[in-house]
């Protein structure tokens, strides 16, 4: 301490000799600065500095973690500005939250309307974009993604396990609208192959439109072709929620033709929750015609951060055509089912990730199944 | 010998899988993934020309004799403003000091740096006592003088001030492996880890949003919006402390910062100048995200915003705002219209150009590979640069008169390099 004292001592009487008063500035502009001569108390206080933890090392917690307080609301406050001091300003222009409407609230979807032969009913899969603060409520920029999923579910009383792979794309090709694409191949007592394409686009500020048309292989559990539309409005005054109605007509084995009418209201409660009550009307015309009117509520919960983990928990209820090998397609026999499904979105990168989920189906009288699903995805 | 059966198989197979994805070798548990750090297509030397070097050394000069002070509990911080006629410089901007390290280091000035970084150092916020504990491992964001002449930090910590301070220790920890400076970066980044980030726990948002809250006060009292500007451009930093320290929390925290940040683009490539949650807080709508003022944008921030996505290689959206913004000449309005990217004045107030927004301007150009508008801005910014080596902050649009007497030195480190690289 006393070497310390005696330097900075000598060093000090230097500096007042020099004439640097408290608010002078440093010396030679063509030598490097030089280091502060510290004070004794400098010197212990330099000793005394903590070796602070990393997140992993903290034991208890942060310190801030014990202490409690208060907010200030989010106004501007006495801020050193860097070089541009605030001037008086007017309001200009207008509001930027008016631009977050621009972009289509309704996803594209690329699974059937035509559910209950599905292993994915609600459309809303794990695989769909999730709701998060960047997505899909309008303020963000497009968003690419592309899907390679393979699953595999095991059925009792004697029905053959399903298994297959699916590629998905879905792309934001320009601020209103977005185009989604899937191919599949899948087994189950034949195999099915089938193409979809969805479009969504913004019609006006809370209105969408969604158009899909799908051709397979002629399987007996897809359509051969399948047109259908759907109409999102979003009610203006709570924009969580909103209500639909679409139509669509498909061509299946068997000669059979079906048309469709569809009526669902949609909640979405932060980013957390939603839940969808759907009303399908189904009529079909083959060798004899028959008509029908089921419903299905489905309701999704979402944990976790976008762009890092996503927990998804779907639950849908309601009745669905009965499955199987050797059902008379046309007598439109339906029933009560359930499909309960737990997936796990985690990105590995910002731009990539994967997807593993478990999923339990069972309709009335007709099978249990079991299954999971894979998926990698890249995403820009 | 037995049959192979195809269970052992897959069995096998899912153990070997299971085996390679677990952490379990405890020294890698917390690494982080490599950052792909973007580079411009055009470094600073291609735009640059010999009078570029000249203006460099000037502005050396200046900063070594009138930049910093030599008052001895700040000696060698660097000064917010320095005033032009009487050569005093006003306060101590932490930040700025920051930043003149990483010029410094870039220019090889190691000595340099590591005076401005010693005296910095004993101003870190390390106690614990009651509210204060909140701001552990913080440094503040203004040192000035007492009405007795005594100099002591002012009472709040910014995140995006510390976040510059992070790059800079860590740049000089760099090249001079001096154990103090990465512990202080590490008492940055885990206060920004463990309390600005976390809003959700304090009670100050109602969900994550990843990215740190604005600031907070001696006090404890947390501003809990989130502002885009330094924290887009330096949020890099606290990836960077990650992959040093091999602590995956901060690059992890980093990147889901800087993906919440992203959120504040607009379609026409404006970056939003914060986003605020309210208080009592509410859950999260985009409409919060909030530019300057109604229909205002500040030229230097969202430019900010433009070079931090350059920075993780977003450069479509750079491009947007790129495209957006309307130069005059090389110079860049301080206040432009959100709507169409040209000045953003009342129609009674005098146009004038921030000269660190021109300085930003370039680099941006230079990411982007724009040749002629970075050269044009160079050429402004030495039209610009006073005699004794500094810059004022602001010019008016006539004549180029400044705007007051105020020398800004942050105009000098952004006119003479590229500070948006991270230097190895």
């Amino acid at each position: 301490v006393s070497l310390a004292l005696r330097r900075f001592v000598l060093v000090y009487a230097v500096a007042v000799v020099a004439g640097l008063g408290a608010n002078a500035h440093a010396g030679d502009p063509d030598q490097p600065l030089r280091p502060r001569m510290e004070t004794p108390a400098e010197s212990e206080a330099r000793k005394k500095r903590p070796q602070f933890a990393k997140p992993s090392e903290l034991e208890g917690g942060h310190p801030a973690a014990v202490a409690s307080g208060s907010a200030l609301p989010a106004v501007a406050t006495g801020a050193p500005a860097a070089a541009a001091p605030a001037v008086e300003t007017s309001a200009v222009g207008a509001q930027a939250s008016a631009a977050s409407s621009d972009r289509s609230f309704a996803i594209p979807r690329t699974y059937s309307y035509l559910s209950g032969y599905w292993r994915d009913w609600s459309g809303d899969t794990l695989l769909q974009r999730p709701y998060a603060p960047n997505d899909g409520n309008g303020e963000s920029l497009g968003r690419t993604s592309l899907f390679m999923r393979g699953f595999y579910y095991a059925l009792n009383n004697e029905l053959r396990d399903w298994s297959g792979v699916e590629l998905i794309g879905s792309i934001d090709v320009t601020k209103r609208v977005g185009v989604a694409a899937g191919l599949r191949h899948e087994l189950r007592d034949t195999t099915a192959d089938q193409a979809v394409v969805s479009v969504s686009t913004l019609l006006g500020r809370d209105v969408a439109l969604l158009g899909t048309f799908a051709a397979g292989n002629g399987a007996e559990f897809i359509p051969i072709t399948e047109l259908a539309a759907e109409t999102r409005v979003r009610v203006a005054e709570r924009q969580r929620l909103q209500y639909a109605f679409g139509a669509g007509v498909s061509w299946w084995p068997q000669t059979r033709r079906m048309l469709h009418l569809d009526a669902a209201g949609i909640f979405q409660y932060s980013k957390t929750f939603s839940a969808e009550y759907r009303l399908q009307f189904h009529r079909i015309d083959s060798d004899t015609a028959a008509a029908h009117v089921f419903p299905r509520t489905t309701m999704t919960f979402l944990h976790g951060v976008d762009g890092n983990w996503l927990l998804q928990e779907r639950i849908t209820v309601g009745q669905a055509p009965l499955y199987g090998p050797g059902v008379d397609l046309g007598a439109l026999s339906y029933k009560l089912s359930m499909d309960v499904a737990v997936s796990l979105r985690k990105w590995v990168r910002p731009t990539y990730g994967y997807i593993i989920g478990v999923d339990y189906g069972v309709q009335e009288d007709r099978y249990q199944r079991l299954g999971f699903d894979f998926a990698v995805f890249v995403q820009r | 010998m037995s049959a192979i059966h195809r269970r052992d198989l897959l069995r096998g197979g899912a153990a070997l899988g299971l085996a390679a994805y677990l952490p379990l070798r405890p020294r890698d548990a917390h690494a982080c993934a490599p950052f792909k750090h973007g580079k411009p297509a055009l470094a600073f030397t291609d735009t640059a020309d010999a009078s570029s070097a000249d203006m460099a050394r000037r502005f050396l000069r200046w900063l070594r004799s009138t930049g910093v002070s030599s008052a001895r509990p700040v000696h060698n911080l660097v000064f917010n403003f320095v005033d032009a006629k009487t050569r005093t410089g006003t306060w101590i901007y932490p930040m700025l000091s920051g930043k003149s390290i990483l010029w410094l280091v870039q220019r090889g000035l190691v000595e340099d740096a590591t005076a401005i970084a010693d005296t910095l150092l004993g101003w870190q916020q390390f106690s614990k006592d009651g509210k204060l504990a909140r701001s552990y491992g913080a440094f503040p964001s203004k040192i000035d003088q007492d009405p007795n002449g005594t100099w002591k930090a002012n009472d709040y910590f910014y995140s995006g001030d510390n976040l510059v301070i992070l790059a800079a220790l860590l740049a000089l920890y760099g090249k001079t492996k001096a154990p103090e400076l990465l512990n202080a970066a590490i008492g940055i980044g885990t206060w920004l880890t463990e309390v600005m980030c976390k809003g959700h726990k304090l009670g100050m948002w109602t969900e994550d949003h990843a990215a740190p809250m604005y600031m907070v006060r001696a006090s404890g009292d947390f501003v809990n919006s989130i502002a885009t500007s330094e924290e887009m451009l330096w949020m890099s930093a606290l990836h960077r402390l990650g992959r040093v320290t091999k602590e995956s929390a901060y690059c992890s925290q980093a990147e889901r910062a800087f993906r919440f940040l992203l959120g504040s683009q607009l379609q026409n490539g404006v970056f939003l100048d914060r986003y605020d949650p309210g208080y009592p807080p509410k859950p999260y709508d985009a409409g919060r995200w909030k530019p300057y003022q109604a229909g205002q944008i500040v030229g230097d921030s969202v430019l900010r915003c433009a070079l931090g996505a350059c920075r993780w290689g977003e450069l479509a959206r750079a491009r947007k705002l790129f495209d957006w913004l309307k130069t005059e000449s090389g110079a860049v309005p301080a206040f432009l219209d959100m709507n169409n990217g040209g000045p953003g004045f009342p129609s009674n107030q005098r146009v004038y150009y921030d000269l660190t927004s021109s300085a930003l301007h370039r680099t941006l150009a230079g990411w982007l590979g724009k040749r002629n508008e970075a050269t044009q801005a160079q050429a402004f910014l030495r039209k610009t640069q006073g005699d004794t080596g500094g810059w004022y902050w602001g010019v008016y649009k006539d004549k180029l008169a400044p705007v007051d007497s105020q020398l800004a030195p942050i105009v000098g480190f952004w006119a003479t390099a590229d500070l948006s690289i991270e230097v190895e």
